[in-house]
């Protein structure tokens, strides 16, 4: 069965980072979702990891934890959350960079204390960021940009671009990213 | 005091071979402070570490900052508290330091697995079943934001990011409490990419207060859609009932509405649920048993006369061949307004696990009229001593309403004309003769004098004002005549309404040139969809003739541009509902409504209080909390038409 992982992390000053994996039919019905109670780094963390620090929380530690939860593995994940893609070097699939509009990421990142500006330049500077800090390189898909993660195992760029298209066809790939945000939304009202 | 050199782990071997730990082993270094001093007076920080890293003063930091995973054993805290820390020491020289450096590492592979929650879909259907949390006994062990449970709710609400969507998502329902049930509707695909598969071929793209309408009945249990006439209430219960169909949510479900609609109903389907079998219960009453009792019909329709004498046939135990539907839909619901009604008795004796109810007036004459829909959507939610603010406030959840000026706005405009008119010599003659004995007489009455008298005599007057008695004359008419010429001339169709079907019949008369069709109660049921078929096929016939109570609700007809009330009606809603046959989704152009009213009579004297309580309605409406208490008129009003005082509280409200 083809099923797509959408995997991203919100992050909020106060609560820290929760992540959420929502795993798609090909219809774009719910298969598994999973989400994470709230991660704070610890003072060590921040210290030890600097501008890593959420390579290492989301991308090494929420993302791995939720992908080893699913019962299924997904022919391809996406993100759009940069910091998740160093999940790559763990996964066995593909994983796509889904680019929110800046100003949305803006307002994300501001939510975190940055002011606008520093924001802005997060969002220039570390978005397109792969999972070794390289440059990503972005690809124009029915006119939406994806960036495929760097040294993906098995498959070859032009087959990965060719289900990007596919998929991309059949739904709008940062819609169920919202699907998640809602939920982490009501789980965290919840708690 | 412990000095951190270092924030990039991964580069630590190659820059700093000396103290080098295993991959995720937590290096700590203790200083010394002549190895502080040292750097501060050499300048060194990140920066002359690597090019890579940003410019980043050296950190000082306490040990308690560090958090050492203690692992509890069975035996107990205080045997984990004396077992001995996994800490390896080193000393070693930094690059060309002269100091040395103590190196503490030690793993952190032991560190508090993150908990998760799991939600897993069952095959095939939306249900879904929560895992257990594996890791839940390991959240103590998780750095927990310090204040969390103290924040107050808007402090929770406003930690989530903002999320505003392009999307129509499916509506929590108000009584679902648990997470995963709460879950379950927020991670559905949004509307939009529902309807757009290919399998469901929806023959006309939704407008979005439709997709908001659907997704509101998609997870109501109990549910009014309360829409103004005209904006596709019967498209959007349908879509939603093949989604429910198709999702494996529904398996029967059975419609109500008032006979003459039963045909407009079976188009429907025929258009936006084609692939489902729609079944009418009809015929005599062994077809009727036999067609309650069939299994596999996804769809039944019933009408509401039927459906009371029917009760036998679905209203017994499941054991002797009762039958359960998984949703009721009541169309045109304020039939069952009146709960000790036969028709609403007949309805709530169904056995079903959703209702939902249609309807463009839910309050059509008072606050009871809700009530009586409720007793059936949700039995003992409302009583009829609940003051307006509260019945509101509870019903808020349950209720869509949207009106046309709110969400059409390039549907083509409706115009008014009140064609304000004076009666003719003779007509007023009559009127002023039956007026004066009519109010002498009720006078005479004293207190035996009834809602019914004083109502016998507006009806009375309300009748020359269409036409003269003794002669037949009508001013009413000489007007109609002439504008109907204009709406001939110009191809154009128009329904003209009646309270009453003599009138009807009397201005027939005068229209033989324009092929003037009827629609009304006298009309047998199985001739008005040729009625309908001949006003909107034909291109000479350019008008029909309506009564209210026929012709007000359900039907589509909006190829007709001119609407004629050529007398007006006791409720507004009425009104509406009849100037929304033409008025309503597909109308090519703008819809003239005129309005007779004939100056210095009875009618002004009505139109002046209806008006008064339209504005007062809308106005509630419009708030969407409060629903007015009366809307048609009222027992104090129709004897205050002539100056008449009630004498004791006796009397129904007409409506």
């Amino acid at each position: 069965m083809s099923l797509l992982g959408f995997l991203t992390v919100t992050e909020n000053v106060r609560y820290g980072f929760i992540g959420g994996y929502l795993v798609l039919n090909i219809s774009a019905r719910p298969v598994e979702f999973h989400c994470t109670a709230p991660v704070r780094a610890t003072r060590a963390q921040e210290i030890l990891y600097g501008t890593t620090l959420r390579a290492f929380l989301c991308g090494e530690q929420i993302a791995p934890t939720l992908i080893q939860r699913s019962k299924n593995m997904p022919m391809l994940f996406l993100t759009d959350y940069p910091f998740v893609l160093s999940a790559q070097n763990q996964i066995n699939a593909p994983m796509i960079y889904v680019p929110q509009n800046p100003r949305q990421q803006e307002i994300r990142l501001s939510e975190f204390g940055m002011d606008g500006e520093t924001a802005r330049e997060k969002v220039l500077r570390e978005s397109v960021l792969d999972a070794d800090g390289n440059p990503l390189n972005m690809t124009v898909v029915h006119g939406k940009e994806f960036g495929i993660a760097e040294n993906p195992p098995q498959h070859s760029r032009e087959e990965i671009l060719t289900w990007i298209e596919t998929f991309s066809e059949k739904m709008d790939l940062l819609e169920p990213f919202e699907r998640i945000r809602l939920a982490l939304e009501e789980a965290q009202r919840a708690a | 005091m412990i000095q951190n050199l270092t924030s990039f782990p991964g580069d630590f071997s190659s820059l700093w071979p000396e103290i080098a730990a295993p991959a995720g082993d937590w290096v700590l270094v203790p200083n010394s402070e002549s190895v502080a001093q040292e750097c501060r007076s050499q300048n060194i920080t990140d920066e002359n570490i690597t090019e890579k890293t940003p410019v980043q003063p050296i950190k000082v930091f306490s040990v308690r900052d560090f958090m050492i995973p203690v692992k509890p054993f069975v035996t107990g805290w205080n045997k984990a508290l004396t077992r001995k820390i996994d800490l390896n020491v080193r000393s070693v020289a930094i690059g060309k330091l002269r100091s040395r450096v103590t190196v503490l590492s030690m793993p952190v592979h032991g560190a508090a697995a993150i908990p998760v929650n799991s939600f897993l879909f069952g095959p095939g259907s939306s249900v879904w079943k929560i895992s257990e949390s594996e890791n839940r006994e390991k959240t103590a062990a998780r750095p927990k934001p310090e204040s969390e449970s103290a924040l107050t709710e808007p402090e929770r609400r406003e930690l989530p990011e903002k999320i505003s969507s392009q999307y129509t998502r499916f509506r929590i329902p108000p009584d679902a409490i648990k997470l995963e049930d709460r879950l379950n509707y927020l991670l559905q695909p949004p509307l939009e990419t529902i309807l757009s598969q290919p399998s469901l071929n929806i023959p006309f793209e939704p407008f979005p207060y439709q997709r908001a309408g659907i997704s509101f009945l998609y997870s109501s249990h109990k549910a009014i859609l309360a829409d103004e006439m005209g904006l596709g209430k019967t498209m959007q219960a349908i879509t939603t009932i093949r989604l429910l169909l198709r999702n494996g949510e529904l398996r029967n479900a059975l419609l109500v509405c008032p006979k003459p609609l039963v045909t407009n109903w079976i188009r429907e389907f025929g258009l936006w649920a084609p692939e489902l079998h729609v079944q009418v219960i009809e015929g005599n009453p062994a077809r009727r048993k036999w067609l309650w009792q069939l299994d596999d019909i996804p769809i039944r329709i019933a009408n509401y006369e039927l459906l009371n004498r029917d009760r036998e046939y679905y209203d017994r135990p499941r054991s002797q061949g009762g039958i359960h539907f998984d949703l009721v839909v009541l169309d045109e619901s304020q039939r069952i307004k009146n709960q000790n009604g036969a028709t609403s008795q007949a309805v709530r004796a169904l056995s079903r696990s959703r209702n939902w109810a249609l309807t463009g007036t839910p309050v059509e004459n008072s606050s009871d009229d809700l009530v009586g829909i409720f007793e059936f959507l949700a039995p003992g939610y409302l009583s009829n001593d609940l003051k307006p603010a509260e019945l509101g406030e509870r019903v808020g959840d349950y209720i869509l309403r949207r009106t046309k000026d709110k969400v059409l706005t390039d549907l083509p405009p409706k115009l008014f004309r009140d064609a304000e008119l004076e009666l003719t010599s003779s007509q007023q003659q009559s009127y002023h003769l039956a007026e004066e004995e009519g109010v002498m007489r009720l006078k005479d009455m004293e207190r035996d004098i009834t809602i019914q008298h004083v109502f016998e005599l507006v009806l009375r007057l309300k009748q020359i004002c269409n036409f003269d008695p003794a002669t037949g004359e009508s001013t009413k008419m000489e007007r109609l005549l002439a504008d109907l010429e204009e709406v001939a001339e110009s191809g154009r169709k128009a329904i003209i309404f009646s309270q009453w079907v003599d009138s009807l019949t009397q201005i027939k008369k005068h229209l033989a040139r324009f092929n003037p069709v009827e629609y009304h109660g006298r009309i047998p049921s199985k001739l008005r969809d040729g009625v309908i078929q001949k006003f909107r096929d034909d291109p000479d016939c350019h008008v029909i003739l309506m009564s209210y109570g026929a012709g007000s609700v359900g039907l589509n007809l909006q190829f007709a541009g001119y609407v004629f009330l050529f007398d007006r009606w006791w409720n507004p809603a009425v009104e509406d509902q009849a100037i929304n046959r033409a008025h309503r989704i597909g109308a090519s152009g703008p819809v003239t409504v005129t309005r007779f009213l004939v100056a210095n009579t009875i009618e002004e004297k009505i139109d002046r209080i209806l008006r008064e309580k339209r504005e007062l309605f809308e106005t509630i409406m419009s708030g969407a909390r409060g629903l007015n208490t009366s809307t048609g008129m009222n027992q104090d009003e129709i004897f205050g038409l002539f100056n008449l005082r009630v004498p004791r509280p006796r009397a129904a409200t007409p409506t």
